[in-house]
């Protein structure tokens, strides 16, 4: 494989199909071709009218000026709606296909990650690419088009003037992209450096207002602001010069464009070598044909913003495992299995290499097996429920499903044998029914009241508006933190499975109620929660409510 | 450009020409920019007609007449340089008038007082910081195109009017057109733009619940279900976007329409003459010309609609701080903190629910310590703002009481005379660049180097320079050292101003147990000093230790007792 740049990555990602791509290009090439032909037929018009030949011989041309100047509106409208049509598409998958590789991600960037920037990434930096398209990608492919048309059309009446437009389009399709670009460049470092400086002094001023003003030292920062402002314009200048060329270079050409086809005309009538309409066309036709690469220079800057966009996409989906899993399902077939067998061996686990956060850890953990994991806040509890589940990478020593090493399994089989419930497990803004139905797909009315009930949630749920319909989260009923603990707990219940890791299950509940559930939980004769036959391992700050007999993990002591 | 379509507000907002002069400078420019470049537009199109003209009647080759190629070769050139400096100077132009208005902006909102930053907080910040960039594409980018319709439309209008009077006839004919399709595909689009955002924000929350739920999905083993949830909102708001954009886009539609359907009625209409020899064949050439130029800065006006709302925007909020009035400054100088007392009579400072204060009275006696108390958002800053005069009061007031019994309202004061005379040590303290010693210093100039030492040494700030040195750089606004050394620092500048009346905003909220300690003693011996000295506290230490105590409440709390 080659290497690709963030920009190819990123464009790549938007899958824009080809027949839609080529679709908006050549739609679009109709519409700049409209146009085009229309100052070329109304040259040829104007010009040959001027002969005066009989008005039958006009009828075919005076047809195609009409019919060219409505198709230009037309094309221009369905050029629009192709267009925006593949940006939005593409956009739509860039932000399914980053969905996904965050999914992916192993490590714990996501969590790093603050929602502002996540929202910009998805959000702004998504948009940015389709901007890419409508702005750089088929303008950029509509000016080479064009550029054929143009010289195609001059070649057959003079050579000379076809390779004077070939200079001009040339130079309007270089130069200006080319000084856009720098001063896109230019105003991007910009905005990181000197512009910072001057936000930063205006926060201060409006933040610290009234000590300034108290003492005396509001007019002397007023002055800091604007020698900082001073120098964020002096940035803003450089890049002015080369964003000014960019626009004049379109006007520039046409100097040489218009006098080369002008001396060529003249060469040509003069040689009798043309007819009218042929000159008129040459006369008048160079000032229409530099439509196309008058969008360039939008094009240099749109691609400038869009590299930069897709380099932070690249930072954010991160490098993808080298080594993909396994896809096939392991030979066992464990999604079918009712119990499971989780050893630990030589397990050391942790976030980073440099800071493991157990060490050396054998466990055994054969079917129906309960296990308490308790020890001080940051030990490390949370660390090895995700190792054990598989979420996580071990630092070292391996984790054993059945016999078989957990980084040998496909995603699929790892989950169906162990599932790990995190204390901070989230709940989706969407109904009660829904969000135990997260677990599982085809879980019916019945087995969710039951599972509610098992929880002791019943009561809740009644109380609610709309029962198991009731929306929950942002924008619908806010849960307390004990139901929200009941709720993820309900989860696990609906789960069941063969090995299920509870991180917390019963903090933030009363002391009575969350005791009973823990007990439920660690005893293997109480089959209110969870089957004897599971293996349950629950991390817990309530020593004192693990029943006498269960095993007790202490990871401090595995440090 | 008064023909422009958009309702409500002029598309060159009056007051930012009247205000800003870089702005207005600009507009002045591109208006006689404007008129040269119609100039060289219509000198262009004569030229190049007279010159086909004279070769195809004449069989004249234009070399013949060196002149006349002069003349074109000057005119697009002129034209490219017009061009060249037109946008040069609006990337200028805009910069100046975004630095003229940023500096006025921030210097008026800081002058009208605390209120102005907390009732528009964020907006403010995001006005002076990001919102007035949006200036610059609508100076550089709208303005100049909206006054090319003002010169290059009607003096290409006028031209092929002299050249051809029916040419001329078809498009003004055509011309009012734009606005009257402009104004029915408005009508079509009234509401879908609305519809749009709120689809865009509910499609970002359940995107976003989505991506917090992905670790909970992934550990449930459920991750690769939710990519196609993805996918069908965003399709969802694609589906929805286009509907919008269908109807938007027909605005465009319109403008080109009309724009090619003008120049194919001229084309047709002149050639249909020049086969009867009604016209020459030089203003016709010329005619064909002109034609599209009458139509193009229309079309880019049109291009660069959102350049245009997005700018005004910006003008309008800027405008809305800039025309608010700060309060006036008193003319009567502050008698003498050391003997007189300040107090506040009923004073209510409206907030957002309610009155924050509500019915605030106290009195600061020379001499003592007041602690003024409250819950959080009970309006204890406000109040003692109000008290300085930095904020008037909305009810009530506050007023100075001399030494001879003389009451004279705090909003007649000079109020430099005031501030003179006190300290203000805020909650977070901003500190002037300089080193340690520097801005020590600079709370009392005569000061010499034992006082310095007694100062630090009684807030604690000598630990910080044995470990820093004297001449540690404290950076740009005092960012170089940790809060707790700055808050330390700050009680050191407090202690050492010759200031009679010392006013302390939570002085003990980032100290642990010994640093407070290091605060009451302070707060003793600026009492013992006969400074007057106003405590905003939540703790009681610092309340056990005034000599009075006054508690404000917000209109919320008071209609609940």
């Amino acid at each position: 494989m080659t290497a690709t740049s963030p920009l190819q990555q990123a464009v790549r990602a938007l899958e824009i199909p080809r027949p839609r791509l080529l679709a908006a290009v050549l739609t679009a090439c109709a519409t700049l071709g409209s146009a085009f032909a229309l100052a070329a037929v109304a040259a040829y018009l104007v010009t040959r009218a001027w002969t005066m030949p009989p008005v039958l011989d006009l009828t075919v041309t005076v047809v195609m000026v009409r019919a060219l100047g409505v198709s230009r509106g037309v094309f221009r409208w369905l050029e629009r709606m192709l267009t925006h049509d593949v940006a939005l598409r593409g956009v739509v998958s860039l932000r399914t296909n980053l969905f996904t590789a965050l999914a992916a991600r192993t490590d714990d960037a996501l969590t790093r990650l603050r929602r502002g920037d996540l929202l910009a990434r998805l959000g702004d930096d998504a948009q940015e690419l389709g901007d890419h398209v409508i702005t750089a990608l088929v303008p950029a492919l509509v000016s080479v088009v064009m550029a054929v048309a143009v010289l195609a059309t001059f070649a057959p009446l003079s050579l000379t003037a076809a390779a004077v437009m070939l200079a001009a389009l040339v130079l309007a399709s270089v130069l200006a992209p080319l000084a856009a670009l720098r001063a896109a460049r230019i105003s991007e470092q910009t905005v990181l450096t000197t512009r910072a400086g001057v936000s930063a002094q205006s926060l201060e001023i409006l933040d610290d207002a009234t000590s300034l003003r108290l003492e005396g030292r509001l007019a002397g920062s007023l002055d800091a602001l604007q020698q900082r402002q001073a120098e964020h314009d002096a940035a803003i200048d450089r890049a002015a010069v080369p964003a000014a060329v960019a626009s004049a270079a379109v006007p520039l050409t046409m100097i040489l464009a218009v006098t080369g086809s002008l001396l060529a005309a003249g060469s040509l009538w003069a040689s009798g070598g043309a007819s009218a309409g042929q000159i008129g066309i040459l006369l008048l036709l160079p000032l229409s044909s530099f439509e196309a690469a008058s969008a360039l220079p939008a094009a240099a800057s749109q691609h400038a913003r869009s590299r930069a966009a897709a380099e932070r996409l690249a930072e954010l989906v991160g490098d993808q495992p080298a080594v993909p899993r396994p896809s096939v399902p392991s030979s066992s077939s464990s999604a079918q299995r009712s119990t499971s067998h989780l050893r630990a061996v030589g397990l050391t686990a942790g976030w980073t290499a440099e800071a493991p956060r157990v060490r050396a850890l054998d466990l055994e953990l054969p079917p129906g097996s309960r296990l308490a994991v308790v020890g001080p806040s940051g030990c490390g509890k949370s660390t090895l429920l995700a190792t054990l589940a598989g979420l996580l990478d071990p630092l070292a020593g391996h984790v054993e499903l059945d016999g078989e090493d957990l980084a040998g399994l496909d995603a699929a089989s790892v989950r169906a044998g162990v599932t790990m419930f995190a204390e901070d497990g989230h709940v989706f803004a969407t109904t009660v029914r829904e969000n135990l139905k997260v677990v599982r797909g085809d879980l019916g009315d019945e087995e969710i009241r039951a599972a509610l009930a098992a929880v002791g949630l019943v009561d809740w749920v009644a109380a609610l508006p709309h029962g198991l319909d009731t929306m929950l989260g942002p924008d619908g009923t806010t849960i307390s933190g004990g139901e929200r603990r009941r709720l993820l707990l309900a989860r696990a219940v609906v789960r069941g499975g063969p090995v299920l890791l509870l991180d917390e299950p019963t903090e933030h509940l009363d002391i009575a109620r969350g005791d009973a559930l823990l007990r439920a939980l660690l005893s293997p004769e109480d089959t209110s929660l969870v089957p004897a036959s599971s293996t349950v391992v629950v991390v817990t700050h309530r020593i004192e409510a693990i029943p006498a007999g269960t095993s007790i993990l202490r990871v401090e002591d595995h440090r | 450009m008064e023909k422009s379509v958009k309702r409500r507000r002029p598309p060159l907002d009056p007051r930012l020409v009247r205000e800003v002069a870089a702005a207005r400078r600009h507009v002045a420019r591109t208006v006689v920019l404007g008129l040269v470049q119609a100039g060289c537009v219509i000198v262009t199109a004569l030229v190049i007609a007279r010159l086909g003209a004279a070769l195809l009647v004449e069989r004249q080759v234009p070399t013949e007449a060196p002149g006349m190629l002069l003349v074109l070769l000057a005119a697009l050139a002129v034209r490219a340089g017009a061009v060249l400096l037109e946008e040069a100077t609006a990337h200028r132009a805009a910069t100046s008038a975004i630095s003229e208005l940023r500096g006025r902006i921030v210097g008026h909102a800081a002058r009208l007082g605390p209120r102005a930053g907390a009732g528009r907080g964020a907006d403010l910040t995001a006005l002076a910081t990001t919102g007035l960039e949006n200036l610059r594409p609508y100076l550089v980018g709208y303005v100049p195109q909206l006054l090319l319709t003002a010169t290059v439309t009607p003096l290409c209008l006028l031209t092929i009017a002299l050249l051809d009077p029916l040419s001329a006839v078809i498009a003004i004919g055509t011309l009012p057109l734009v606005p009257l399709f402009m104004v029915l595909v408005g009508k079509l689009t009234v509401g879908r733009s609305e519809k749009l955002i709120a689809d865009m924000r509910s499609l970002w929350s359940q995107l976003l619940d989505l991506v917090d739920g992905l670790p909970t999905l992934r550990a449930l083993g459920r991750e690769k279900g939710p990519e196609t949830t993805v996918r069908r909102l965003g399709d969802r708001h694609r589906a929805s976007a286009m509907g919008s954009l269908r109807y938007a886009f027909l605005s465009s539609m319109v403008l080109e329409l009309l724009a090619t359907l003008c120049v194919a009625l001229i084309a047709v209409s002149i050639g249909m003459r020049l086969v009867y020899g009604e016209v020459a064949l030089a203003p016709a050439l010329a005619v064909l010309v002109l034609a599209p130029e009458v139509y193009q800065p229309l079309r880019n006006v049109g291009s660069r609609y959102h350049a245009s709302t997005d700018g005004l925007a910006a003008v309008d909020a800027a405008f809305a701080v800039l025309d608010e009035e700060p309060p006036a400054d008193g003319i009567r100088p502050a008698p003498d903190l050391r003997t007189s007392a300040l107090a506040l009579r009923d004073v209510s400072v409206r907030s957002r629910d309610g009155s924050a204060p509500h019915r605030a009275a106290l009195t600061v006696r020379p001499g003592r310590v007041l602690a003024l108390t409250g819950p959080s958002g009970s309006g204890k800053t406000t109040a003692a703002q109000v008290l300085l005069g930095l904020l008037p009061a909305d009810e009530g007031r506050a007023e100075i009481i001399a030494a001879d019994g003389t009451t004279t309202p705090v909003e007649e004061l000079e109020r430099r005379s005031l501030w003179e005379q006190v300290a203000w040590l805020p909650q977070r303290p901003v500190l002037p660049p300089g080193t340690i010693r520097s801005v020590l210093a600079g709370a009392r100039p005569d000061a010499g180097g034992a006082e310095l030492e007694a100062a630090a040494a009684a807030t604690g700030l000598d630990a910080v320079i044995a470990e820093r040195g004297w001449d540690a750089d404290l950076g740009r606004a005092g960012r170089g050292i940790s809060l707790g050394e700055r808050q330390r620092l700050a009680l050191a500048r407090a202690a050492l101003s010759p200031a009679p009346l010392v006013v302390l905003d939570e002085p003990t909220a980032h100290l642990d147990g010994a640093a407070e300690q290091v605060v009451l003693d302070l707060i003793a011996a600026l009492r013992a000093a006969g400074r007057t000295v106003v405590v905003i506290a939540h703790r009681s230490a610092l309340v056990d230790l005034a000599d009075d105590v006054a508690s404000v409440r917000t209109q919320r709390a008071e209609a609940l007792r």
